[in-house]
């Protein structure tokens, strides 16, 4: 059984999309994935669904919207390693990637306009 | 024979011991986190008029998942006027939150719309502990409805007969009686001495209207202010002292009590700050406790 990349935890592991699916229901990089335990799987998606980019309806549409939406749940997970114990060498590595990628996509935010439509 | 000596420690802390390097102790993940490990901590703070009635002025919260904070709302009566509800909303379009990934800023909600969407995800949904400094008072600025208490202790007893009972979601019916809606418990209080609060969610299947049946349990309760006692002594009657006890820095005060301004929310903001401290302060030391360090 392999380690959960989370917290490293030896439970059984399930498939997480590091970028989820888009706004037609299809996985944005089908190929991208990773393993977590349920727990750190249910906490990344339970801060995604806190944030508001959770679910398909939450991309908006166009090539700015997907990426952005890649960005946010990148930045998730990284966050979500970062506050594991097992990793304590790559923490500040992990959190200053979750960062980096934060910023970027909040400048990337500011792209999509409110009704969805990438200008 | 004479039996090996067997070491007896005591531990005797005048002052609390100080914090060891350790990532935030409410983050910290594990499958069956005793109730100091939570992996979803809801903080809140109020502001109250100082005296009469002591209603709400402002509320401040934050959400931490995994020790992240991950949304900040900031809370205002119903009733508030609109001039005073401006203040809240342009605070939030010029201050810069310390949450991740935030798409708009702080939120601003009154009461009822605070209380139907964003609590009930967070303590029902997440099932989020709930801590503040003096939850009775933070609780009772919050609730709704309030009413007589009854919970069994399993032995005939009432347990926390004679105290209140807090509703934070439901609405008033045509015959002026209160209905909490499906799924919504209430929150139990029962004020046993002047140091001692027995507080419990109700429970989420009992009701006037079909409640959630088969719903998630909810999560745990923190009074602050018991646990900053606990560690440090009888001084700990108000957030200062506790934080000084306990080394938290809080800063002076800006605001006027009572009275909804810029300053009084950057002092709410600071008050959840050193609340955040003052809980790791005080789980670090029910951590030392239990590894004997």
């Amino acid at each position: 059984m392999s380690a959960c990349a989370a917290c490293g935890g030896r439970r059984p592991l399930h498939r997480h999309h590091l970028t989820g699916r888009g706004n037609d229901g299809e996985y944005l990089d089908p190929d991208l994935l990773v393993g977590l335990c349920w727990l750190c799987h249910h906490d990344v998606h339970d801060i995604l669904r806190t944030i508001g980019y959770d679910s398909p309806g939450s991309v908006e549409p166009g090539v700015i919207g997907r990426m952005t939406a890649r960005l946010v749940r990148l930045s998730v997970l990284l966050a979500v390693m970062a506050t594991s114990e097992d990793v304590v060498d790559l923490r500040p590595f992990l959190d200053d990637m979750s960062h980096a990628i934060e910023a970027w996509w909040q400048e990337a935010e500011l792209l999509v306009t409110p009704a969805g439509r990438a200008s | 024979m004479i039996p090996e000596p067997v070491v007896l420690g005591l531990r005797a802390a005048p002052v609390a011991a100080p914090p060891r390097p350790r990532p935030p102790a409410h983050g910290r993940p594990g499958p069956r986190a005793p109730w100091r490990h939570q992996r979803t901590v809801l903080l809140i703070a109020v502001e109250a008029e100082p005296r009469g009635r002591q209603e709400l002025v402002a509320a401040r919260c934050r959400l931490f998942r995994r020790g992240l904070c991950i949304a900040e709302h900031i809370v205002v009566p119903d009733d508030f006027p609109l001039e005073l509800r401006r203040i809240a909303v342009d605070y939030s379009a010029t201050r810069r939150s310390t949450v991740r990934f935030q798409r708009g800023g702080i939120a601003v909600n009154d009461l009822a719309s605070f209380a139907a969407g964003p609590l009930d995800r967070y303590l029902i949904g997440q099932r989020a502990m709930l801590v503040t400094f003096d939850l009775p008072f933070v609780a009772s600025r919050l609730a709704r409805n309030w009413g007589p208490s009854r919970e069994g202790d399993g032995n005939g007893g009432w347990v926390l007969d004679g105290g209140f009972s807090l509703s934070f979601w439901g609405s008033s019916g045509d015959d002026r009686s209160w209905d909490d809606g499906p799924g919504h418990p209430r929150l139990r209080l029962r004020q046993v001495n002047d140091q001692v609060c027995l507080m419990s969610w109700g429970g989420l299947m009992t009701g006037k209207s079909a409640k959630r049946r088969k719903g998630p349990r909810m999560g745990h309760l923190l009074d602050l202010r018991n646990l900053a006692r606990t560690f440090g002594g009888p001084c700990d009657r108000d957030f200062e002292s506790a934080c000084r006890s306990h080394g938290v820095h809080i800063s002076p005060r800006h605001g006027q009590p009572g009275v909804l301004s810029a300053e009084l929310l950057d002092d709410l903001g600071d008050r959840l700050d050193a609340t955040a401290l003052l809980l790791d302060a005080c789980l670090g030391e029910c951590d030392a406790w239990e590894d004997g360090t």
